[in-house]
C-alpha cells in the first residue's frame, strides 16, 4: 500500500511538473497574443445546459477539460449537470445569467454513450425530463467501436435513435471510427471529446451553422503544435542529461582530505588556542622535586613518566581529560558546522561519480582521520616539562579533532543520503510512464530538433545547473528546481512559445505548416476522416456531405493567405497552437 | 513493570536520611493517593538514563541490587532501615510512588529535587613537611599528604585535588591512598579540597591521628 502511494507521488511529481509547465507556455504565447490584438469572440448566446446522460467519468472529463481549455467563456457560462443532478437548480442558474437575452428556448445539450445506453430508457427520459417546449434537445451521440462484440447492438440503438424525430432537434453523431475505415484510439481518441467540445461551443454561440431536425457528422482534422509531447520529451531529456552528467571523481579522495585537513586542523587550533597548557601547568605534579632532577639530555616521554612517576602521570592525564571536558562542554555549534564548506567541495555530482565507483564514502572520513591522527611518539630530550606541554597540548587538540571529525562524519552522511536520493529521484522520474521516449518518438523530428536545443543548454549552463541542482534539499526542492530550470530554458530559445506553423516549420523545414494545411483541404482528405462510418449501415443510412466549412484559426496566422477551395467559415481565435477544420456532413434515414 | 512519568502530584519528598548502627534510616511524608513505592539508592556513579534502564528492566523486583542501585518496594510506612552494606555512600536516595500506570519515573531535573543525597567522606592526612634548599639557594618546602575514601571506588574520576599556586592538580579515585609528595617555594601554600564537580556528593576531612 505504502509503496503504491509513493509510486502514485512519483507519477504525480511528474506530471504535476509537466502540467506546470505547460501553462508557463500556454501563460507566455497568451502574453504574446496580448501585445498584438485579442480575437476571441467565442461568447455564447444561446442559453444552454450540459446534461451528461451515461459518458463514463473519465469521457465525461476529457469533453469538459477541452470546453474549459478550448473555450473559457463558454464553459463559464454553460452549467453542466446529470440524471441525478438538481435541474431546477441548474435551470434558474442560467436564467439569472446576464449574459444571455432572450429565454425563450433553452438548448439541452445531452451527452450519451450509446454503447452502454438503452435507446427506450433514454427516450423515455428525455420525454419526461425534457417536456417543457422551452427546451431544444441536442443530443450529442458517441459510438465506440472498440467493443467488437457490441457493434451490431450499438448500430441498431443507433437506428432506432435515428428513427425517434419527436423530440429531438439537432442531433451530433461521433464516431471513432472514421470514414475510411481507421480508428481514433489511444491518444488519438481524445479528438472526439474535443469535436464534440468545439460543436458545443459553436452551437451555443450561433445556430447558423445547423438546421433543426438534423443529423449531423463532421470531418475533423487538427492541425496542433504538439505542446505536451515537446515537453515530455524536453523534460526526458534534460533528466537523462543530468543522470548521465558524471564528474571525474578521481582525485575527490585526495582533495577531501588535503582540503579538510587543513580546515580542520585551524578549527582545532583555534578552539584550543586560550586553553592550551604551559610548562608551568606541570610545575607542581607529584614529586615534582624528583621529576625536576631528570637530566635534559635522556629521552622522556608520557611512558617514561608513567614508569617513574605513576602518580604524576595519573594526574597529568586527569588535568588533559579535565580539560577536555571543558572544552567539549563549551563546544559551539557554530564551530562544528561543516555544511558549507561540504557543499562547496562535494557537489551531488562529484559524490555520485565517487559512488559509482565502488567506493564508500567513509573511506573519505577514514583517510582524513588518518591523515590528521597519525600518532606522534613524543619520546625526546628536554625537561618533563617542555615534553609533558608538547604532548598535553597535542592530546588536546587530538580530542577536539576526533569530535569535529564525528560531526563531519555526521554532516557528511547527510550530504551522502541527500545525493543517494537526488539520483533515486532522478532515475525514478526519467522512468516515469509520462516519459518513455516510445510515446514521444513517433513526432516527426522532435528527438533531433529538442534533443539538440536541451542538449546544447545543459552544456552551455552545467556549472550553473550544477549548481543548482546541488542546492536541493527534497523531493518537492527538486522539482521546483528543475522547474525553475525548465523556465530558463524557455525563455532562452523562442521555440516553445512559437505558433503550430513556426514551431513546426523550425523543427521540420520550411513551408511544412503549408504543406500541411493545403493537405487537410483535399477532398479526399475531408472525406476520410469523417467521424462516421457507412460500412453496415450503408442500406439504412445516407451521407450527404455540406458545403460548409468552420476554420478554427488566429486571424495572425500566415497560412490564411494560402488559396483554400471551399466555401469555410473563419472562426477568429487566440490560439497560436493549433488550426481546426470541421467539415460537416448530414446523416439520413434511407426511405 | 511499566513505567510512567512523574507528575508534580506524585512526588513524595524524602524528610530526612541518617546513618545509624550501619543504617540508613530514611523517613518520608504520607502520600494521599500512593501507599506503595520503591525506595531507591542510587550512586552517583549510575547516570539518570542508566537508573531508568535498570528501573525499566527490573521494576517488576521487589528487591533488587547490583554495585551502582539498590531499591525496595514499601507499603503503607513512611520509614525504612536499609543496611548501608547495600550500596554505601556517597548515594542519592528517592522515592518512586507506584501507581496503576506503574512506576513513577521523575525526569533528570526533578531528580535533583526529590532526591536526599548521602555523601561520602575523603579524609586527608598531611604525612610529614621538610625544609630545603634548591640550587638557586631559595628556601623550599616539601609536603607530603595522601587522601583516604571511607568507602573506595576506583576508576579515573577526579575527586579531590590540591591547588599550589593557583594551578590546580586533580587527584583521582585510583590516586587516592597513594602519598603524594610536592615540593614548593616557601610562601606558597597547597591547599587540598574536594573536586569542584564532587562537591555535592564528599566531604572532606583532615585525619589529625
Amino acid at each position: 500500500m505504502k509503496d503504491d502511494l509513493k509510486v502514485q507521488g512519483k507519477r504525480n511529481s511528474v506530471k504535476k511538473l509537466l502540467n506546470d509547465c505547460m501553462k508557463e507556455i500556454k501563460k507566455k504565447e497568451n502574453a504574446n497574443i496580448v501585445e498584438k490584438k485579442t480575437f476571441n469572440h467565442q461568447v455564447p448566446v444561446n442559453p444552454s445546459i450540459i446534461v451528461n446522460y451515461n459518458l463514463a467519468k473519465k469521457n465525461a472529463e476529457e469533453y469538459y477539460g477541452f470546453l474549459k481549455n478550448i473555450w473559457p467563456v463558454v464553459d463559464q457560462n454553460l452549467p453542466k449537470t446529470d440524471c441525478a443532478g438538481d435541474f431546477d437548480k441548474i435551470e434558474n442558474e442560467v436564467r439569472n445569467n446576464g449574459s444571455f437575452v432572450r429565454f425563450n428556448q433553452i438548448h439541452i445539450h445531452v451527452l450519451v454513450d450509446l454503447v452502454s445506453c438503452n435507446v427506450e430508457d433514454f427516450l423515455k427520459w428525455i420525454k419526461e425530463k425534457f417536456s417543457d417546449p422551452t427546451y431544444e434537445i441536442i443530443v450529442h451521440e458517441f459510438m465506440d467501436y472498440q467493443e467488437k462484440d457490441q457493434i451490431k447492438t450499438l448500430e441498431t440503438d443507433f437506428i432506432k435513435l435515428m428513427e425517434e424525430q419527436e423530440k429531438i432537434k439537432y442531433r451530433f453523431v461521433y464516431s471513432n471510427l472514421r470514414a475510411n475505415g481507421g480508428m481514433w484510439i489511444k491518444e488519438d481518441a481524445s479528438r472526439l471529446w474535443r469535436l464534440a467540445a468545439n460543436i458545443t461551443a459553436l452551437m451555443s454561440m450561433s445556430g447558423k451553422y445547423f438546421s433543426d431536425g438534423t443529423t449531423y457528422t463532421f470531418s475533423y482534422n487538427l492541425l496542433e503544435k504538439p505542446t505536451w509531447k515537446i515537453l515530455q520529451f524536453t523534460v526526458r531529456r534534460l533528466l537523462e542529461n543530468m543522470s548521465s552528467y558524471k564528474l571525474d571523481s578521481a582525485e575527490l579522495k585526495k582533495d577531501f582530505t588535503k582540503n579538510f585537513r587543513e580546515l580542520l586542523d585551524e578549527k582545532a587550533e583555534s578552539i584550543i588556542k586560550d586553553k592550551k597548557f604551559s610548562q608551568e601547568s606541570f610545575e607542581y605534579l607529584p614529586s615534582n622535586k624528583e621529576i625536576n632532577k631528570e637530566k635534559k639530555d635522556v629521552n622522556k616521554s608520557i611512558k617514561t613518566l608513567e614508569k617513574d612517576y605513576p602518580l604524576a602521570a595519573s594526574c597529568v592525564q586527569a588535568m588533559i581529560q579535565e580539560k577536555i571536558r571543558k572544552i567539549t562542554e563549551a563546544f559551539s555549534k557554530q564551530e562544528s558546522d561543516f555544511s558549507k564548506e561540504i557543499n562547496e567541495q562535494l557537489s551531488y555530482y562529484k559524490l555520485n561519480g565517487f559512488m559509482t565507483q565502488n567506493c564508500d564514502w567513509k573511506e573519505l572520513v577514514k583517510d582524513l582521520e588518518n591523515s590528521l591522527l597519525s600518532k606522534r611518539e613524543i619520546d625526546k630530550f628536554g625537561t618533563y616539562s617542555e615534553i609533558l606541554e608538547e604532548y598535553a597540548n597535542e592530546e588536546l587538540k587530538r580530542s577536539v579533532l576526533e569530535d569535529l571529525l564525528e560531526r563531519l562524519e555526521e554532516q557528511l552522511a547527510v550530504k551522502i543520503k541527500n545525493a543517494q536520493n537526488i539520483d533515486s529521484w532522478i532515475q525514478n522520474w526519467k522512468d516515469d510512464p509520462e516519459l518513455q521516449i516510445s510515446v514521444v518518438q513517433k513526432i516527426q523530428n522532435l528527438e533531433r530538433c529538442y534533443g539538440t536545443k536541451v542538449d546544447a543548454y545543459w552544456n552551455a549552463n552545467q556549472d550553473n545547473l550544477i549548481h543548482q541542482i546541488d542546492e536541493c534539499r527534497d523531493q518537492d526542492n527538486l522539482l521546483t528546481i528543475l522547474n525553475e530550470i525548465l523556465k530558463t530554458l524557455f525563455i532562452k530559445d523562442s521555440i516553445y512559445y512559437k505558433s503550430f506553423e513556426e514551431e513546426i516549420d523550425e523543427r521540420v523545414g520550411k513551408n511544412t505548416a503549408t504543406v500541411m494545411f493545403q493537405a487537410i483541404d483535399k477532398e479526399d482528405n475531408v472525406k476520410n476522416n469523417f467521424c462516421f462510418n457507412l460500412k453496415n449501415l450503408q442500406f439504412q443510412i445516407d451521407m450527404q456531405i455540406t458545403n460548409g466549412v468552420v476554420l478554427l484559426i488566429n486571424p495572425n496566422s500566415e497560412l490564411l493567405n494560402l488559396q483554400i477551395t471551399g466555401n469555410y467559415e473563419k472562426l477568429e481565435l487566440d490560439r497560436l497552437d493549433c488550426v481546426e477544420r470541421i467539415d460537416f456532413g448530414i446523416l439520413k434515414l434511407k426511405k | 513493570m511499566n513505567t510512567t512519568e512523574m507528575k508534580q502530584n506524585d512526588q513524595i519528598q524524602i524528610q530526612q536520611v541518617k546513618i545509624q548502627s550501619a543504617n540508613y534510616q530514611i523517613h518520608w511524608m504520607a502520600h494521599v493517593v500512593y501507599s506503595e513505592g520503591l525506595v531507591c539508592l542510587r550512586s552517583p556513579w549510575l547516570s539518570y538514563e542508566e537508573m531508568i534502564q535498570e528501573i525499566r528492566s527490573n521494576g517488576e523486583k521487589k528487591i533488587y541490587q547490583n554495585d551502582k542501585i539498590y531499591w525496595q518496594a514499601v507499603s503503607q510506612q513512611t520509614s525504612v532501615n536499609i543496611p548501608v552494606s547495600m550500596l554505601r555512600p556517597p548515594v542519592h536516595i528517592m522515592l518512586l510512588p507506584i501507581s496503576k500506570d506503574g512506576i513513577c519515573i521523575p525526569s533528570k531535573k526533578e531528580c535533583a529535587t526529590i532526591q536526599k543525597t548521602v555523601r561520602g567522606t575523603i579524609t586527608y592526612k598531611k604525612e610529614s613537611e621538610s625544609f630545603s634548599f634548591d640550587i638557586l639557594g631559595f628556601f623550599d618546602i616539601t609536603e607530603r599528604f595522601v587522601f583516604q575514601n571511607e568507602f573506595p571506588v576506583t576508576g579515573d574520576m577526579i575527586l579531590a585535588e590540591y591547588k599550589i599556586d593557583k594551578q590546580c592538580y586533580p587527584v583521582t579515585a585510583d590516586m587516592i591512598v597513594n602519598p603524594i609528595q610536592v615540593t614548593h617555594k616557601r610562601g606558597l601554600k597547597c591547599e587540598l579540597s574536594i573536586a569542584q564537580g564532587m562537591k555535592d556528593i564528599y566531604n572532606l576531612r583532615e585525619d589529625r591521628n
